[in-house]
């Protein structure tokens, strides 16, 4: 078994692998991430072939860990690196309960934090990679956790999965190259390539952050933008949180005062440019 | 202002108007609508469901207006345009605004609004489709397409 | 109620027809943490540990069962008196289905 062990905010995680080669590419793309911290409790992800025999006939990862979910298909070998990330991913969402997990990105800004929820395609990854190499700094691109007694926005700076056109868009403005992972096309969702975040994203990681302003990005539609109101705002953050439920009274207290203290909008937009812009605005009108 | 439990209440900024404040007549007669067969065709009770797609649709209270405000008193042509009242083949509008779930349903599934025919149906779909950016109900129609899977 | 396949038709009939309706119970508001928003009522249930929005009568009907249990009838009674509307047959059909949609989530219960 080969094995990766790294931190990534509060999260410690023990990464291993049958197959060699995807956890050294694991181990470049977390180039200068810090390990768990000694004495810490981690959480363990793996991936593993679904039976003996794939580990070399046509061989496939299925994800594992501490916690796991049945009826994952399992990955083709080439995909490993996705395996493992979604293998890391299913221990946060199944197992945190020190923070409520909102899917979404985030960035900050003078100690002021931006939400993008979203679902796949509607854009919150490409913004937030955008907005890091804009002056922002990158605190989360699939998991925004909040802090159950402060609030605070908890950094979880992963790399960023960046889908199809994006890759091409940030390898544009990207002009170190060892901050991208290798490029797997045919995935589920497409070409996907990882990016990332600055140096200063990881050496910042402890540093929580204010939610300022939670923003639904609608991407491929020409701008416009609309208030959210608080009842839908409250349904469709819930409606992202895998660990909401499990939370109890606690998950619904805090996604309550972070409704009423929060102010939010969606707004759609044809390309990047427009987006920014878009968020520029929002930024301003509210002093962020 | 239900805010009674065991443990203290929890702040709040909204006021509600229960609890000794005289009901308007508009309430009053929104209450009475609410104990009318038509008012079943929604459901009253939305239970939090993370991950679950249909919760998601049913989570959108945003709602399209059919025409716009300023259109008050015109019609919708089977084309989805907006005509004036008694047009040939043109459908006088819905009295409320559409709501996000209904739209994105009759657009995926193919179901008609409460109260309408297929062709009314049609018809409002096809005005909402022409919408812009600018229109009312346009962000609306444009976050429930990029919730389609 | 006991199976009766030895009981007369018409003793059968008399003891069906004699059967009280059920009574609803709730432990809203109780049990619960609420807001208001948007017009809308969120309840944190804590014994199921389910979160819903409510809309208008729900959350009329949960406060006057909440009072005391009360059969279907008796709710739709004093729904309607609240609301200065006379009870009828459509008022019931609709309470009625009303109370079956908190049935299922488990915010009333017979007792």
């Amino acid at each position: 078994m080969y094995r990766f062990d790294v931190r990534i905010g509060h999260a410690g995680f023990r990464v291993g692998s049958p197959w060699r080669h995807p956890i050294d590419t694991l181990r470049r793309l977390y180039a200068g991430y810090p390990p768990p911290e000694g004495g810490g409790a981690t959480l363990t992800a793996r991936i593993a072939p679904p039976r003996p025999l794939r580990r070399w006939l046509r061989p496939q990862a299925a994800i594992a860990g501490d916690h796991c979910l049945p009826d994952v298909v399992p990955m083709a070998l080439r995909h490993a690196l996705l395996a493992l990330e979604m293998a890391m991913n299913m221990q946060v969402a199944l197992g945190e309960r020190r923070h409520l997990l909102i899917h979404a990105a985030a960035v900050e800004r003078g100690g002021k934090a931006l939400i993008l929820p979203g679902e796949s395609g509607s854009g919150k990854s490409t913004l937030a990679a955008l907005l890091g190499e804009a002056g922002w700094r990158v605190l989360a691109d699939e998991f925004v956790l909040i802090d159950l007694a402060t609030l605070r926005v908890r950094p979880f700076p992963r790399p960023i999965s960046l889908k199809n056109d994006a890759i091409v868009e940030m390898q544009a403005r990207v002009a170190d190259e060892s901050r991208f992972g290798p490029l797997l096309t045919g995935t589920p969702k497409g070409a996907l390539r990882h990016l990332r975040p600055k140096a200063d994203a990881i050496a910042r990681m402890d540093e929580s952050a204010v939610p300022a302003l939670i923003l639904f990005p609608a991407f491929g539609f020409p701008s416009d933008s609309a208030g959210v109101s608080r009842s839908e705002l409250f349904a469709r953050l819930t409606e992202g949180s895998t660990n909401y439920i499990a939370l109890g009274q606690r998950g619904f207290e805090t996604m309550l005062r972070i409704v009423d203290t929060t102010p939010a909008a969606r707004f759609a937009y044809p390309d990047s440019a427009a987006g920014l812009a878009i968020v520029d605005q929002f930024c301003s009108e509210i002093g962020l | 202002m239900r805010e009674e439990n065991e443990t203290g209440h929890l702040p709040s900024n909204a006021q509600g108007d229960k609890g000794g404040k005289a009901v308007s007549d508009d309430q009053l007669a929104s209450r009475r609508a609410m104990l009318r067969i038509g008012a079943l065709s929604g459901a009253v009770v939305f239970t939090i469901r993370p991950g679950v797609a249909q919760a998601a649709a049913s989570a959108i209270k945003c709602s399209v207006p059919v025409p716009q405000s300023s259109q008050a008193g015109k019609w919708i042509k089977n084309d989805g345009s907006v005509v004036k009242a008694g047009t040939k083949n043109a459908y006088a509008p819905p009295d409320a605004p559409l709501s996000g779930e209904d739209v994105k349903n009759s657009l995926n599934y193919g179901t008609r609004y409460s109260g309408y025919d297929q062709d009314e149906t049609d018809a409002f779909n096809n005005y909402i489709k022409k919408l812009s950016s600018g229109k009312q109900g346009y962000t609306c129609y444009a976050s429930i397409q990029s919730r389609t899977p | 109620m006991p199976r009766s396949r030895a009981v007369p038709p018409e003793i059968l009939r008399i003891t069906v027809s004699t059967v009280p309706p059920p009574l609803f119970t709730t432990d809203f508001p109780r049990l619960c943490l609420t807001r208001e928003v948007d017009g809308l009522l969120l309840v944190f249930h804590r014994p199921s540990g389910a979160t819903h929005f409510l809309e208008n009568p729900a959350p009329e009907m949960l406060d006057l069962i909440s009072g005391s249990p009360m059969t279907a009838e008796d709710l739709t009674d004093a729904l309607c008196e609240r609301f200065s509307l006379g009870a009828d047959a459509e008022a019931r059909t609709v309470i009625a289905a009303r109370l079956a949609e908190l049935l299922a989530v488990g915010l009333v219960r017979h007792c």
